[in-house]
């Protein structure tokens, strides 16, 4: 068998049915480093991001059962959001002070970029919660429409409206800074 | 449709022909519009760079892989141990089992060395495998990390072309940009592939999946053509997966072209047979030309 040519929801009913160790491995690989990223763009720092990360992961094989259908990707980002925001609660954390926190500490070696990527992030933090975690789902966590309305429990055009109007908002606060950059 | 509906599914990819052209005709006769729609154009691409670049911990990420996956392989050992405990035919058989087994090997020790005492065999464990071993080989990322350093997104891939012979690859919608001078076939130690591998490397941290599989594919197709098919294959692996997550669906079907053709020099042609009628599914699916992926695997074996 050939387990790069499966779906999530076949490799994913693969271990749920069958408890086959190399599905589970191939679906793991598939989101391990998305699902990590979430956790640190959510939590703030690596520590919090690991410890919920591997929570995730046991409950992800341990809930098995309660996935039947639909998008394995909304399942597993509702999940890995639910345990995010019940860990930002108990942590006391302010979104503020996350933000604050998750900044990469990285050398950018570009100064344009530098400074686009810094009035990007800006533009980003400054969104309507709910449009800023639209298009995050949608840019960064590559989630389509229909995943995003199933992880967020909303319907799929109210998704793309909010990916939509954070992106308008952007693009007003952005296109003067690009246009300088040009 | 609105102003803001057409742009809306402009930038999502989403209208269909009439709409498109509505969406240039307008964009033609409203200047406003035309500006709107490229300021969002613009902003769009360059979206993804915001995304915090993050140290991978690789190392971590496989102990937890290494955890779940020993938690998921005892639950195949305990579910085929309770499947047993319930059956009790099951047990009469694989007692027998372990008797024919115990006497066979008794008879034979003592028919080969009959001065030896009796060998007592070890407890016979009776094989299971919950999971169907798979034929081909599952794909691993290649080993990469994530720069430091941000990386152009509409930066093209220079990789150079080859020509296209019975095995080879179909064209793709977008070919790769025949601009690098240097061939990769000419040598193992190609400063061309060298500075693909490290370009794919520093795409990593970009999230920019189409340039990702474009990139994959090219070095995975270089090495088929090379027979470095261990390569291709890791290549191909991720290129098709980084195809899935931008959703181009052209580069999916290239990547499972080929690894079809990967696998076929392999000899594994039943994968690659299983390769290429993905590809062409998934290709018709979408309306592109799989022509050549068809023939290939009308081809008799």
């Amino acid at each position: 068998m050939t387990y790069e040519l499966l779906s999530d929801e076949e490799l994913f009913a693969l271990v749920r049915d069958e408890n086959d160790e190399q599905a589970y491995r191939a679906l793991y690989r598939r989101y391990d480093k998305r699902i990590y990223s979430y956790c640190l763009r959510a939590l703030g720092n690596p520590e919090d991001a690991r410890d919920v990360f591997q929570t995730i992961s046991m409950t992800i094989y341990d809930k098995r059962q309660s996935f039947i259908d639909g998008s394995f990707a909304a399942w597993l980002f509702t999940i890995t959001r639910n345990m995010c925001l019940k860990t930002l609660r108990n942590l006391k954390h302010t979104s503020e002070f996350v933000e604050d926190l998750h900044e990469p500490d990285q050398v950018e070696s570009h100064s344009q970029d530098f400074l686009l990527r810094a009035e990007l992030r800006k533009a980003i933090n400054s969104l309507p919660e709910e449009f800023k975690e639209a298009l995050e789902l949608r840019y960064f966590d590559d989630l389509s429409y229909e995943e995003i309305a199933d992880t967020l429990k909303i319907t799929v055009s109210l998704a793309k409206v909010r990916v939509f109007r954070a992106k308008k908002q952007i693009t007003k606060l952005l296109t003067p800074i690009l246009d300088e950059l040009q | 449709m609105t102003n803001d509906e057409l742009l809306a599914g402009f930038l999502d990819r989403s209208l269909n022909e009439d709409q498109l052209l509505e969406f240039e005709s307008r964009k033609s006769a409203d200047a406003e519009f035309a500006q709107q729609a490229d300021a969002m154009i613009r902003v769009e691409r360059v979206i993804p760079m915001a995304a915090p670049v993050v140290a991978i911990p690789t190392d971590f990420l496989s102990a937890v892989e290494a955890d779940v996956a020993t938690k998921v392989s005892s639950a195949a050992s305990s579910s085929f141990l309770s499947g047993m405990a319930g059956n009790t035919w099951a047990w009469v058989t694989a007692a027998s089992a372990v008797a024919i087994t115990a006497g066979t090997v008794y008879v034979a020790t003592r028919s080969a060395e009959p001065a030896r005492t009796m060998a007592i065999p070890k407890a016979t464990a009776v094989e299971y495998r919950a999971t169907p071993t798979p034929s081909a080989p599952v794909v691993h990322e290649p080993a990469l990390t994530l720069p430091s350093a941000p990386v152009p997104a509409a930066k093209p891939v220079a990789v150079a072309q080859r020509s296209i012979s019975a095995d080879a690859t179909p064209a793709t919608a977008q070919p790769l940009a025949p601009s690098r001078s240097v061939d990769l076939l000419t040598s193992n130690t190609d400063p061309a592939m060298e500075s693909l591998l490290a370009d794919l490397q520093a795409c990593r941290g970009s999230g920019d999946y189409v340039r990702c599989a474009q990139m994959g594919l090219a070095i995975g197709r270089t090495y088929r053509e090379d027979g470095k098919t261990n390569l291709a294959e890791q290549y191909l692996g991720q290129a098709l997966i980084d195809a899935r997550r931008a959703r181009t669906v052209q580069y999916e079907v290239d990547a499972l072209g080929e690894m079809a053709l990967n696998a076929m020099a392999t000899g594994r042609q039943s994968d690659g047979r299983e390769y290429l009628l993905k590809a062409v599914s998934i290709g018709k699916g979408a309306g592109i030309d799989v022509g050549d992926w068809k023939r290939l695997l009308d081809t008799p074996e």
